[in-house]
């Protein structure tokens, strides 16, 4: 995120896109709430109805994956009405042309044809988001899961920065992170690319100075995404697998594929709290202490780095992911020894000197302290491009809307997106243990729209099978007008009723390589039970 | 406050005191027991509004014979083990009590008095600083439609009951699925909301940490306001204070309330 979460009370317009905010990040969304009573517009695109769109000045339900158009078409109205900050554009911002060149052809009629949204709808978006500065834009999932993932960020970048919102408080462009810590991990170094704090894998300087540090020659080879290993597996160029904290059985596209793909693996080694659907198939389980139970540093998605403190010691014969990593370490033949996190946190602010440089325990509080804190008088960064843009000047990219990879056809009629519900975490595994969210939320379930259902002759619980050109799995039918017409949802907490049976797992985005789970191309029939029936 | 404990606890007045204790910058509730006297300095009354009383009745349910001590930190304390002893979740006897207020322990500190000039708020809902009167004074589509407004912004997270000093159920109807529909955002309105105004009935003190807790600013205090109201109305009885058992858990002969249809 580039702002904070507090902040988000004293906006002028709020823009939600590809966000279930009160489902899956509910304290944001009290913020949402508190701004909208202050007097905030609100502004809600999503394909769904959900909660927050009972509260939106306006509410739209674009098609799935349509955001390019839908983002295009309001600056097209922006630009179109001079409503946008030439002040900003010409003192902060670069390649403002190669942008409206671009978006003069996205009229909001064209854009209508495309999204699904009246021309009327996005006019009023533009009109909202464009006048009532400032103006904060939060997308999650919805924005990211695409072919066109990148494409839509840099999309949502562009809007925030024709409107002057970037650089200001209570604004900017802010994706919410799905976990308390994934901003943290990603801090780390928890990517193929980068070291911590976003320093290059193949900068010679950041790799001598690691190598250094570490007392032992690193490669400056970037390594593999997720959805490279899964072909490499297959190819016999991996042979081992070593998964901390994630549950890929669930949580990566292609069930059938990604099944096949570990099989074919030697060694496959998780560490996790429970055992979990991928867990059950590994040669190794390391057994992790859960935050309860250890000591160290959660870095959310408001770039805010805050101590953890140990309430309980670790339960059984657990430990925390630091001494496991340290132990395998050391077994293997290079010695990590530390006697506490904070020894690993130093070493770490001392080799990140932009963004962590600044953070001791001591200094971190109960508050914590907000990134980049390059120095130890530094106060930390409640929103990010204040005097300038990192790489100087913010950058327009000029794009063009793409088709998602896959659109209904003939044989796969029904449009099939994913995502969560709110008794549930991701793949269930800390969730579904828990008596009081199973209450919630038993079993899988799919969202159909009442029309569909009538012309299927579906009732509610009816089991469905849902196929496409990867799989087919079974669940059962919850009947909503959530989804529109020819949508069909399905979350994705529930190991029985697996999604990424139907996904994709070769329809990625081509720089991020981050799947498309929001669009598929799927067939729903009932399921037929007379066999069930005869002998019954 | 500390030396009182510390006595109780060496002399076996009590077993355990449940208190408040500053831990890694939080004050949280914390047991202090003879093995581990030295804690005792540690005690503190702080600004934490927990329901200590609630904890209380688990540690008995568990060890009926313990001898608790409780710190009164809050106004409405004393209230919430009254209701405790009528409900026969505690024990008086089995309870000791200290009393060490602190000056701003008031439960309508801070959190939502930017509601009062909150322009959609005032439109659309109900303020927390209202009584059931001031709601009275719309009529009875606007009231509907000011609740259905708080009710919507529920995210179901339990805080309010999770924190509730009186709600101590051990199956509770929010989670029965026949009662309340489960799954979905909101929760069914007004059912949710209005089953656990039901169960306010004859428990609710007015404490206020369910309005504390709620993320949704819904102005639970007014809710269950009403609810207290009308216990005191019909059946004279105030929650919290009267000696009597609560008139809700006895069997009625007769229907005391005039059944009213829904459109008047």
């Amino acid at each position: 995120m580039t702002n904070s979460i507090s902040g988000f009370e004293d906006a002028g317009c709020i823009f939600i896109i590809g966000t279930n905010t009160t489902a899956c990040h509910p304290l944001i969304a009290r913020r949402i709430y508190r701004a909208k009573e202050k007097g905030a517009k609100l502004i809600v695109a999503d394909p769904r109805a959900i909660q927050l769109t009972r509260f939106a000045d306006v509410a739209v339900h674009h098609r799935l994956g349509s955001d390019v158009a839908l983002l295009n078409g309001m600056m097209h109205v922006i630009i179109k009405n001079g409503w946008h900050d030439q002040k900003y554009i010409e003192e902060r911002t670069e390649d403002y042309e190669a942008l409206e060149k671009v978006v003069s052809a996205y009229t909001p009629e064209k854009v209508a044809g495309i999204t699904g949204v009246s021309a009327e709808d996005i006019e009023q978006m533009a009109e909202l988001y464009a006048k009532n500065s400032p103006a904060p834009l939060l997308y999650a999932m919805g924005i990211t899961q695409h072919t066109t993932g990148v494409d839509n960020v840099k999309s949502c970048c562009n809007l925030a920065m024709l409107c002057g919102n970037v650089g200001i408080a209570s604004a900017g462009v802010n994706p919410l992170r799905g976990q308390n810590n994934v901003q943290g991990a990603c801090d780390m170094g928890g990517l193929p690319n980068v070291m911590t704090g976003y320093q290059p894998v193949n900068d010679i300087k950041t790799i001598d100075k690691f190598s250094r540090a570490w007392g032992c020659s690193l490669s400056d080879k970037p390594g593999m995404t997720i959805t490279d290993m899964i072909p490499a597996m297959l190819e016999g160029k991996l042979k081992g697998l070593y998964i901390i904290g994630e549950n890929p059985k669930l949580s990566d596209p292609d069930w059938n594929h990604l099944n096949h793909a570990l099989k074919k693996l030697d060694f496959l080694v998780i560490q996790e709290l429970f055992l979990s659907e991928t867990a059950q198939v590994a040669d190794v389980v390391f057994s992790a202490a859960s935050s309860a139970e250890k000591d160290g540093t959660f870095t959310n998605t408001e770039r805010r780095c805050m101590k953890i403190n140990k309430a309980i010691e670790p339960i059984g014969n657990t430990l925390p992911d630091w001494e496991i990593i340290s132990r395998l370490s050391t077994a293997m033949g290079y010695e990590m020894k530390y006697d506490h996190p904070e020894e690993i946190f130093n070493e770490m602010t001392a080799l990140t000197p932009k963004s962590y440089a600044g953070m001791t325990y001591e200094r971190l509080g109960i508050d914590g302290l907000q990134w980049p804190c390059p120095d130890q008088n530094h106060p930390g960064t409640p929103y990010l491009h204040k005097d300038g843009f990192a790489r100087g000047k913010g950058k327009f990219h000029g794009i063009e809307y793409k088709d998602p990879a896959e659109l209904p056809d003939k044989d796969y009629p029904f449009f099939l997106t994913t995502g969560r519900m709110f008794a549930h975490f991701h793949t269930g595994t800390m969730t579904r243990v828990s008596a009081h969210l199973d209450v919630e939320q038993t079993t899988g379930y799919v969202e159909i729209n009442p029309k569909d259902a009538e012309v299927l002759d579906i009732c509610e619980n009816d089991i469905l099978v849902l196929s496409s050109r990867r799989g087919e799995m079974e669940v059962p039918a919850r009947i909503t007008r959530a989804v529109p017409p020819g949508t069909l949802f399905l979350p994705i907490h529930f190991g029985e009723n697996p999604p990424n049976v139907l996904t994709d797992s070769t329809a990625v985005d081509p720089l991020a390589k981050i799947p498309e789970f929001k669009v598929s191309a799927v067939q729903v029939r009932k399921l037929e039970l007379g066999l069930v029936e005869k002998t019954a | 406050m500390q030396a009182q404990v510390e006595q109780w606890l060496k002399e076996g007045n009590v077993d355990i005191f449940i208190g408040y204790k500053n831990v890694d910058g939080h004050v949280i509730p914390h047991f202090f027991t003879n093995e581990n006297i030295d804690e005792v300095k540690d005690l503190v009354v702080g600004q934490a509004h927990y329901s200590l009383e609630k904890i209380a009745t688990k540690v008995a349910a568990d060890h009926p014979d313990m001898k608790i001590g409780i710190l009164l930190a809050r106004n409405c304390n004393q209230q919430a083990l009254h209701v405790l002893y009528v409900w026969n979740q505690l024990n008086s006897n089995q309870i000791q009590t200290i009393e060490a207020y602190e000056a701003s322990s008031d439960p309508a500190f801070d959190l939502g008095q930017s509601e009062d000039t909150a322009p959609y708020k005032q439109k659309m809902g109900l303020v927390k600083s209202m009584v059931p009167k001031d709601v009275e004074a719309f009529d009875q589509q606007q009231r509907f439609s000011r609740w259905m407004y708080e009710f919507s912004k529920c995210i179901k997270c339990y805080g309010c009951r999770n924190i509730c000093p009186v709600c101590f159920c051990k199956e509770c109807s929010l989670e029965h699925k026949d009662l309340v529909r489960a799954g979905n955002l909101p929760p069914e309105i007004p059912v949710f909301h209005l089953v656990r105004a039901v169960h306010m009935a004859g428990r609710c003190i007015d404490c206020g940490l369910c309005e504390e807790a709620c993320p949704a600013d819904i102005p639970l205090r007014l809710l269950y306001r009403k609810v207290d109201e009308i216990v005191v109305d019909v059946f004279d009885y105030e929650t919290g204070t009267s000696p009597d058992q609560s008139p809700f858990s006895v069997l009625g002969e007769k229907v005391v309330l005039e059944l009213t249809p829904i459109d008047e």
